[in-house]
């Protein structure tokens, strides 16, 4: 079983015990608040201690540029992750709209039957998955969606871009009622500056912290630290 | 290009051919299911003849052999074949949104094995139903 509590340094003191296998958590953020960073954390070493396999989907850059990007926050690509970039089939179907629900469900069986272990998912990002979609409101198809990786057994994690705005307000989104867990990024101003922070808002079936916490990138990668007040 | 158009060249297909066009034939149902359990083999009997991009072959697949398979089943096949070294991806002359598939020098081996073993499948199959 995947094992995401050590996969980043002090998630341990967020989560009492291991996320649930088979839960969808939404990670939620603004800009440059390292969600994608976050997201290949958790699941790249999770993989690595677990032997099984993972499905990351980009839909907004190429395997190469996110690659790259990991690359400079000192994070590594395991071998048993999997990564799918929606780049070509974007501008190759520049004109049409796609039906991005049955898409990633082809997808997902695809790597399913090729690695019977693969156990673990992350979709990069939900945004974009609703801009390439069909008329039909793709809003309305994520239960689809959500219960598809549940049922599939996959602990799933799915990026949000949420802007500024919306974390200022409190927003709370219809993914985040459907989700098992979301955990929110972002960045606050206090006294000793500007910090980014990390916060689980929800994790069911799992005691957790909700103070935020500070989420620190340097050359060795992430590293959560202790809470923040602003 | 979007799928809608691809239907379109069926219809025209239909016209152009009247009924006795064979995707109106109930063995097609066969053919389809043959097509997309074994896309990886059709693909790479495409691109022993010539490079192409992943539009270009789901639109070959479907003039071709009447099977229209989505971008989520195709898409995967050609990444896997590239991780693995059968095929090699690059950006067209000149156009750097197409990414154009063909197969490697041991993709070429792979690629004729795999042809030649599904022709013989599909022939064993036909001579022992035929017995």
């Amino acid at each position: 079983m995947a094992m995401f509590r050590e996969a980043i340094d002090g998630l341990e003191n967020l989560l009492d015990s291991e996320i649930p296998k088979g839960s969808v958590i939404v990670v939620t953020g603004a800009e440059g608040t390292l969600k994608s960073g976050l997201v290949f954390r958790l699941v790249s070493s999770a993989l690595a201690a677990s032997g099984e396999h993972g499905l990351y989907m980009t839909l907004d850059q190429s395997k190469e540029s996110h690659l790259q990007n990991m690359e400079s926050l000192g994070l590594e690509k395991n071998e048993s992750l999997h990564i799918f970039d929606y780049h070509d089939m974007r501008r190759e179907w520049k004109n049409g709209e796609l039906d991005m629900i049955r898409i990633n469900e082809e997808i997902i069986d695809f790597y399913k039957e090729k690695y019977d272990n693969l156990t673990l998912f992350a979709l990069d990002s939900l945004e974009s998955l609703y801009s390439l979609s069909e008329k039909a409101p793709m809003r309305k198809n994520i239960y689809q969606f959500f219960s598809k990786l549940r049922d599939d057994g996959l602990t799933s994690f799915l990026i949000r871009e949420a802007p500024r705005s919306e974390i200022l307000v409190n927003r709370i989104r219809h993914e985040h009622f459907l989700a098992d867990g979301v955990i929110e990024l972002g960045v606050i101003e206090g006294k000793g500056g500007i910090k980014r922070y990390i916060q689980i808002t929800k994790m069911r079936a799992t005691k957790h912290a909700l103070d935020k916490h500070q989420l620190m990138v340097d050359e060795d990668g992430l590293h959560i630290l202790g809470p923040i007040y602003g | 290009m979007p799928e809608e158009s691809l239907f379109i060249q069926k219809d025209i297909d239909v016209e152009k051919h009247g009924s006795d066009n064979p995707f109106i034939h109930e063995y097609m149902d066969y053919v389809d299911k043959i097509v997309r359990i074994n896309r990886d083999v059709f693909i790479l009997s495409l691109l022993q003849e010539r490079e192409a991009c992943g539009y270009e072959l789901i639109k070959k697949i479907f003039l071709k052999w009447d099977v229209l398979l989505s971008q989520g089943t195709v898409y995967p096949v050609l990444y896997s074949f590239e991780d693995e070294g059968t095929l090699r991806a690059e950006y067209g002359r000149g156009d750097m949104r197409t990414k154009i598939y063909s197969l490697t020098p041991v993709g070429r081996k792979v690629a004729q094995k795999k042809v030649e073993d599904f022709i013989k499948a599909m022939e064993y199959i036909h001579y022992r139903m035929k017995r």
